[in-house]
């Protein structure tokens, strides 16, 4: 995908297994909203192949609009509806599209309790707060149960309680062996919700895997950091092997170092890191002729 | 799009239309509307003795005329292209384009929406004047379906032009412009007053706008045959006018779903976001 002779997302594959939560995490600017609108159907990709639940979400049918649910940022649409009118009006698109395994839509009262609306089933739209808002998209992204769910941002501009809110109901989602696939630029918010980090820099996906796995794979790496006594200016370094770094510093600079820290990168450091050099490396232009191939299968 | 509508579309559709007018005119802001209706009603009261035009025809027949055809052509052709504008912008078009057959769906709650949308503002001075001053309004039945097919095929023809304004004019700026040039053309076509006594450029200019044509076909129904004096020709020609106003219908029919679809395809979130970016920059 390109804007201009920017090249935003590059050769992005993608496999997800069925029931998991995938975090697909990055600065702003990274391309994570642009990945999820070309996944979702929203963005037509400047070149590649797309390929979602086996079809290619831009020519894809209707009936592959009823196995997916949207959640995007800035929903503040029908404001003076009621609640329940919404996710009724919303739910009857998805009848046609019921099997004896999957009953669609999602019967209203159900999915209010389940997103801890019901007491406000009856209230407009416009009398939410944030965070009761976002669970309103969220329900209505549930309704037609889909199989693959994409949550674009969730908690973004909610209050601490909100953000709650919303983690503990995509973590309630689990048991419905839902796909999700969830946008965040937020680390912690990551680690919380998602089976497994996907971390996109600089239009690629620069790593993949398990919160767990990523940690012990990336933390091989360590940090070092010094003050000079002399003229008080602290010196970090990160190194894969800080044994001969220290080795080196201590060797050349007797009585000039204190406070001297050894630690392993924690995944924060890691993630900062890699977001602090795909800002350097700017990435434009070189590989406008590249394919960007963006694969996601969630498998039943 | 595909062609064949599932059954729980229109259903959806219906139900979409019947909670949008409920929530609209249950509303303070839906309400409203009554108030214009209520002062046209009071102008006309005052005007009743008033005389007006070559045939001295009641001028409060030509207010009301001119208010009847207005009132169709606002309401589908500003209050549609606003409504668009609007839902790109808060996310209402994304939302219908998540769901199987959504868009299908929400455009057709839209025309089931448009005829009571054009309808319910005028309610007041229709059953106020076919109270206070049976002279403006039909006195026969046939008069009376006359009104209602003219009224019906005039929210007809402008919903799609309602619907292409929408989808071009993508700010609320340009749309505000948009609606400035409709009034301008809304004058110069002969909505609230006939044009026979222009100079026939002008005349021409102005035919060449369905506006024209409603605001002669709503003449023709609720004035007397005397007024047709100050007409184009000498007459009201509201079988011509109907036959233009079909063919306005058609065109718009054409050209509004290619439109429409373009701006479907190209809706996504990041308008809404710039949006909503700008209202808490800017404030509107």
């Amino acid at each position: 995908m390109s804007y201009g002779d920017r090249l935003v997302l590059d050769a992005i594959d993608l496999e997800v297994p069925s029931g998991q939560v995938v975090a697909l995490l990055g600065p702003n600017g990274a391309g994570k909203t642009t990945t999820v609108e070309i996944l979702e159907g929203f963005r037509q990709p400047s070149a590649g192949r797309v390929s979602v639940l086996g079809e290619d979400p831009a020519t894809a049918p209707e009936s592959w609009r009823a196995r997916v649910g949207v959640v995007l940022q800035s929903w503040r649409d029908h404001g003076t509806w009621k609640v329940r009118d919404l996710i009724e009006v919303m739910g009857g698109y998805y009848a046609p599209y019921a099997t004896t395994e999957v009953p669609r839509p999602w019967s209203t009262e159900e999915l209010l309790t389940r997103v801890g609306l019901a007491p406000k089933a009856d209230g407009r739209i416009d009398k939410l707060s944030g965070g009761q808002r976002r669970r309103l998209d969220v329900a209505i992204g549930l309704v037609g149960r889909p199989e693959l769910l994409f949550l674009d941002e969730p908690t973004t501009g909610l209050d601490p309680a909100g953000r709650r809110d919303i983690h503990d109901l995509v973590a309630d989602l689990a048991d419905l062996r839902t796909t999700v696939l969830v946008t965040t630029h937020d680390l912690a918010e990551a680690e919380k919700i998602a089976d497994r980090l996907l971390i996109l820099a600089g239009g690629r996906i620069v790593a993949d895997g398990t919160p767990d796995a990523l940690r012990h794979q990336l933390s091989r790496s360590s940090e070092v950091r010094w003050r000079d006594r002399a003229t008080g200016q602290v010196t970090v370094h990160a190194d894969a092997d800080p044994t001969a770094y220290l080795a080196h510093l201590l060797a050349t600079r007797p009585g000039e170092v204190e406070v001297l820290e050894v630690r392993a990168a924690s995944l924060e450091d890691i993630y900062l890191d890699i977001v602090r050099r795909s800002e350097t490396d700017d990435h434009v232009g070189d590989h406008a002729g590249d394919l960007a191939t963006t694969a996601l299968e969630a498998l039943r | 799009m595909t062609t064949a509508i599932p059954t729980a579309v229109v259903r959806s559709a219906a139900r979409q239309a019947r909670i949008t007018l409920v929530r609209k005119y249950t509303s303070p802001a839906g309400l409203s509307v009554v108030v214009v209706s209520l002062l046209v009603l009071l102008v006309l009261w005052f005007l009743r003795d008033a005389e007006f035009g070559v045939a001295q025809v009641g001028a409060t027949g030509y207010i009301f005329s001119g208010f009847l055809a207005f009132g169709v052509i606002s309401a589908a052709v500003l209050g549609v292209a606003g409504e668009l504008q609007a839902e790109r912008e808060d996310g209402t078009l994304l939302r219908a384009k998540a769901v199987p057959h959504g868009m299908t769906g929400h455009l057709l709650a839209k025309i089931l929406v448009a005829p009571f949308d054009a309808l319910i503002p005028m309610l007041p001075a229709i059953v106020g004047a076919a109270i206070f001053l049976p002279d403006v309004m039909p006195d026969d039945v046939l008069g009376w379906v006359l009104l209602l097919v003219v009224f019906l095929l005039g929210v007809v023809t402008m919903l799609p032009w309602g619907a292409v304004l929408g989808s071009v004019f993508r700010t609320m700026i340009g749309l505000a412009w948009a609606m400035m040039a409709m009034y301008a053309v809304a004058a110069l076509s002969g909505v609230f007053y006939p044009v026979g006594g222009w100079p026939a450029p002008l005349q021409w200019a102005a035919q060449c706008s369905p506006l024209y044509w409603i605001g002669v076909a709503v003449r023709s129904v609720l004035l007397p045959q005397e007024a047709a004096a100050a007409e184009i020709g000498g007459e009201f020609r509201l079988g011509l006018a109907l036959l233009v106003i079909l063919g306005w219908a058609v065109v718009g029919l054409l050209v509004a779903p290619v439109l429409l679809r373009r701006m479907a395809r190209r809706q996504s979130g990041s308008t809404v976001q710039a949006a909503r970016e700008r209202v808490l920059a800017k404030g509107y």
